[in-house]
């Protein structure tokens, strides 16, 4: 165990499997049957808007850029996905409008990153900043509400995939759908191994021609709109609501899954689902008989807390290799 | 090698490139109140008017000055050791829990008892740091993502510690925690104010923080970190120990933090289950040692303009306007400094243009 433990990528990928399985039987063995599907399936669905701004960022830290102000950009997108979908009847109307100001965040941001030759955690902080008093100004001049907002009827939260087991969004699947195609993109095409070329070494893609700048801009912006995607899902869908920290540190446990699968798509969208189901458990753990007077004292404040432990958790336990590349998140100046 | 060079940027940037952000954080606002359809000026002259032209304002300005302060020397102490700390929220609201702990439930003479609510309320804020401090030179985690989630976790870990073990049982409506006991208030400077003796407690710890980076070794080699790792690293220092270090020091100066707005802000003198007027002083914290270009001595002034914008909030609530304003108006100078160049560029440009039109005369003349 420890000798997989120290060994490369490949283990590391079954090991999580391994642990996701070990976790998802105990979980079988603790529980009853019908909760534990509940839970299964929450925690499919808690995972997507984590999954999916994970598969946004690693697109763009592929690319080189570090963009920390995803928590940002999925509460304001979040608040936009809400914004244009009552006001335009639809829901899918709402998906888009989150979708275009993301990308349209990260464009800025990315503007700022290369022609502006900023610092991007500053930048990026900047951005999750913006966001947390935005959000909190326009939800009361357009709602006039503190600090809330409800979604005005059911119908304009995104149509659920519904089986005989339980219904899964079917934003899981576009998740799926996305993280596939983005790693195709990757992998398989010139754009995929032009903007790995930026990220791992900037000095030397800028002398074989490449136009490291704009490349970045392309996939920090698409990177951005899945990220927008991850920010509509959580208030069109997941909650049905729109609040000040809607996103709740997600944006952040996103990042902490990228630190974790060290930019594979596919490791950090099962580590996503570890993440995920940390949010499940703790719901499960609240109706628990046991844990009865922590809910009636404690104001349900403690079981609250048991998505950010087990991330800070798994980051202590498994250690890892550092894979990435030393340029992630430096300023490159361009030679003119 | 880019990292390098942004650091001896950073030291060569000048006190003048702090007006910036500010001024663009200023238009930024302008713009959003025009399109609200209000009048900026009218706004602006209320909120200032308010917050330091009042007697009650400028009280409020300068007690609310001191927990700025010292979340913005947690970022002051990491920024300069290379690291990005916005833990301060987290352990500021530890340092709270800390000072209500020791405070309202020991029994201790005057004096001693402030004194012990300080010492538990950094002790509370650097323990809080460890954990980061572990997986940034154990498990190199980025700190960014490992404060964050102990912010988070201290946020329903207070909630939790005042609705159950630290809660008032006697108040019966709404959730606070038991009141701090007359012997560890900080004492009242203005009758019937909010400011207090802890005023003094902050502008201290900036002083030592500031001669502990600038006069002492310690300080040097955590500068050195900061500065260029590699460098420190072969040069014998033990980079580890001083990141280290620097995330204890700021963890327990944000734990300060949390004891000032709670034993040294009348008239609460405790912690409500909505944590009024705790959250986002860690946030505030940021733009503080932006604006202070992260030096301990200039983040003193920085923190009294930061809080006199967080006085603002009641003075544009009286006027109808969402007190967040002041919250979009700090990330956009967060924002804003992110772009050394663009200013860089404009001054530039500026020098060009009036350069041409020079040449312009000249070929004129010629």
């Amino acid at each position: 165990m420890l000798k997989l433990l120290k060994a490369g990528k490949k283990n590391e990928k079954v090991i999580i499997t391994l642990f996701i399985v070990f976790l998802v039987l105990v979980l079988s063995l603790v529980t009853r049957p019908e909760e534990f599907l509940g839970l299964l399936i929450l925690g499919l669905n808690a995972m997507v808007p984590i999954g999916m701004a994970a598969v946004g960022e690693i697109l763009n830290e592929r690319g080189g850029q570090a963009n920390i102000g995803i928590e940002g950009i999925i509460i304001i997108s979040a608040f936009f996905a809400v914004y244009v979908a009552e006001a335009s009847g639809s829901f899918l109307a709402g998906i888009c409008g989150g979708v275009f100001i993301g990308g349209f965040i990260a464009f800025v941001f990315a503007l700022v990153a290369t022609y502006g030759r900023g610092n991007q955690l500053i930048a990026g902080f900047g951005i999750n900043m913006i966001a947390l008093g935005f959000v909190a100004y326009f939800l009361f001049t357009i709602w006039n509400t503190p600090g809330f907002h409800i979604l005005s009827s059911e119908e304009l939260r995104i149509p659920k995939f519904i089986t005989a087991l339980g219904s899964i969004s079917w934003i899981f699947w576009a998740m799926i759908v996305i993280a596939v195609v983005v790693y195709f993109v990757m992998e398989n095409t010139r754009f995929g191994m032009r903007l790995k070329a930026a990220g791992y070494n900037p000095f030397v893609a800028d002398a074989s021609g490449i136009d490291v700048y704009k490349i970045r801009i392309a996939a920090c912006t698409v990177g951005g709109a899945i990220v927008g995607l991850a920010g509509s899902y959580l208030s069109l869908d997941y909650l049905g609501v729109v609040t000040r920290d809607v996103a709740q540190g997600r944006g952040f446990i996103a990042l902490a899954c990228l630190v974790f699968s060290g930019l594979d798509f596919f490791l950090a969208i099962e580590v996503a689902f570890i993440f995920g189901l940390s949010e499940g458990v703790g719901l499960w753990l609240q109706n628990l008989p046991a844990a009865k007077p922590f809910v009636v004292h404690g104001g349900g404040y403690f079981f609250l807390m048991i998505p950010y432990v087990a991330v800070l958790f798994t980051l202590i336990v498994f250690p890892r290799r550092e894979r990435l590349s030393k340029m992630i998140g430096e300023t490159y100046k361009r030679s003119e | 090698m880019t990292g390098r060079k942004n650091s001896s940027e950073r030291s060569r940037k000048t006190g003048l490139s702090s007006v910036f952000p500010v001024i663009i954080g200023f238009l930024v606002i302008a713009l959003i109140i025009l399109l609200d359809g209000g009048n900026p000026a009218f706004v602006f002259y209320k909120s200032f008017k308010g917050a330091v032209f009042t007697r009650i304002g400028i009280l409020q300005t300068l007690a609310g000055t001191t927990p700025i302060l010292l979340t913005s020397l947690t970022f002051t102490m990491g920024y300069r050791c290379g690291l990005f700390n916005i833990g301060a929220e987290g352990a500021m609201l530890i340092g709270a829990a800390a000072t209500v702990a020791v405070g309202g439930m020991l029994h201790l003479p005057p004096g001693l008892h402030q004194l012990a609510v300080l010492v538990s309320a950094a002790a509370g804020g650097m323990l809080w740091s460890i954990p980061v401090a572990f997986l940034k030179v154990k498990r190199q985690v980025h700190e960014v993502v490992s404060t964050i989630m102990m912010n988070w976790t201290a946020l329903f870990l207070i909630g939790f510690l005042i609705s159950w073990p630290l809660r008032d049982i006697e108040v019966a409506y709404g959730t606070y925690a038991v009141d701090i006991l007359p012997s560890a208030r900080f004492p009242v400077l203005v009758a019937r104010g909010p400011l207090t003796a802890v005023l003094y407690v902050g502008i201290l710890a900036a002083f030592i923080v500031y001669v502990l980076m600038w006069h002492t070794r310690s300080g040097q080699h955590i500068r050195a970190t900061g500065y260029d790792i590699d460098a420190a690293r072969s040069a014998g220092i033990n980079t580890p120990l001083m990141m280290t270090l620097s995330f204890a020091i700021g963890g327990a100066s944000a734990g300060m933090a949390g004891s000032a707005l709670t034993a040294g802000m009348p008239p609460l003198w405790t912690v409500t289950e909505e944590l009024s007027g705790l959250r986002g002083v860690g946030f505030m914290g940021i733009a503080v040692a932006m604006i202070g270009r992260n030096h301990p001595v200039w983040c003193i002034m920085a923190a009294f303009f930061v809080s006199t914008i967080k006085t603002s909030r009641f003075y544009l609530q009286q006027i109808g306007i969402a007190p967040e304003l002041t919250d979009i108006f700090n990330g956009i100078i967060v924002f804003s400094f992110a772009l050394p160049e663009i200013y860089r560029m404009l001054g530039r440009g500026l020098k060009e243009l009036s350069s041409r039109k020079q040449e312009y005369h000249h070929a004129e003349a010629a």
